[in-house]
């Protein structure tokens, strides 16, 4: 049985405007990853949340309503409180479509939609260097 | 981070709970999907008769890209594929009988891989 996230455990926070994806996620990265996870449903909430909450890492959609991936990655960057936090873009875009323009916005990491739940935080894990 | 050799075991419990996790939300995901998919099936029938105007052929993309994440991570990998040509398709906007054709087999495909079993 996976241990209870304490308060010492890793903060992800999931951003994707589907959520179900959200959730499975969210259940992805706490089960396995044993990590504490929160979630926001746009870019605009994610850039709030982010500030308040300070979380160790971002886990972003691309293609959102309102703020879309980098959008929110320029907004979190211009900002003392989140610049530095890692990002890390999770799309069904291919990223060879918008390599270039990602690769300015210093990303952690790329991870592809549709990803496999079982894997997902060894993914992020490694994307992370935890 | 849980031990290397913990996290890829499928047979670990947090992988058998994650498991039981994945399985519930796909269930409601395939619903999802199935209607996603109708509107998909909805916006080629108006592209086949000329009348899929630029903001509705936008929203068909945008359905085919959520099908292409959603599908594949609840178990219905085939049904991504399809729906990534699906959204090229609508987002090129060329509405050649030839291919509004082939866009109705991968269609007709979809809907019935997303009425069989997850392929987990």
């Amino acid at each position: 049985m996976t241990d209870e996230p304490t308060s010492t455990a890793r903060h992800v926070l999931v951003v994707d405007d589907d959520e179900l994806l959200r959730e499975v996620a969210k259940a992805s990265l706490e089960l396995v990853g044993g990590w504490r996870v929160t979630t926001a449903v746009s870019g605009d909430e994610a850039s709030r949340f982010a500030v308040l909450d300070s979380p160790d890492a971002i886990l972003l959609d691309v293609m959102m309503p309102g703020l879309d991936g980098p959008s929110t990655v320029t907004e979190l960057r211009g900002n003392d409180l989140t610049r530095s936090i890692p990002i890390i873009f999770l799309t069904a875009k291919s990223p060879s479509e918008d390599a270039l323009d990602w690769r300015r916005l210093g990303l952690a990491g790329v991870i592809a939609k549709p990803f496999d739940p079982m894997t997902l935080a060894a993914e992020m894990s490694a994307l992370l260097g935890w | 981070m849980r031990a290397p050799d913990e996290s890829v075991d499928p047979s670990s419990d947090e992988h058998t709970e994650l498991d039981g996790v994945v399985r519930s939300i796909g269930d409601h995901a395939r619903t999802v999907n199935l209607t996603r998919a109708a509107g998909l099936s909805a916006a080629l029938d108006r592209a086949a008769v000329g009348q899929l105007p630029d903001v509705a052929r936008g929203t068909a993309a945008e359905l085919a890209h959520q099908l292409v994440g959603s599908a594949g991570t609840f178990g219905f990998s085939g049904v991504s594929d399809l729906a990534s040509e699906l959204e090229h398709f609508f987002t090129a906007g060329d509405f050649e009988p030839e291919r509004v054709a082939a866009a109705r087999l991968q269609m007709r495909d979809m809907l019935a891989q997303l009425s069989a079993d997850p392929d987990f």
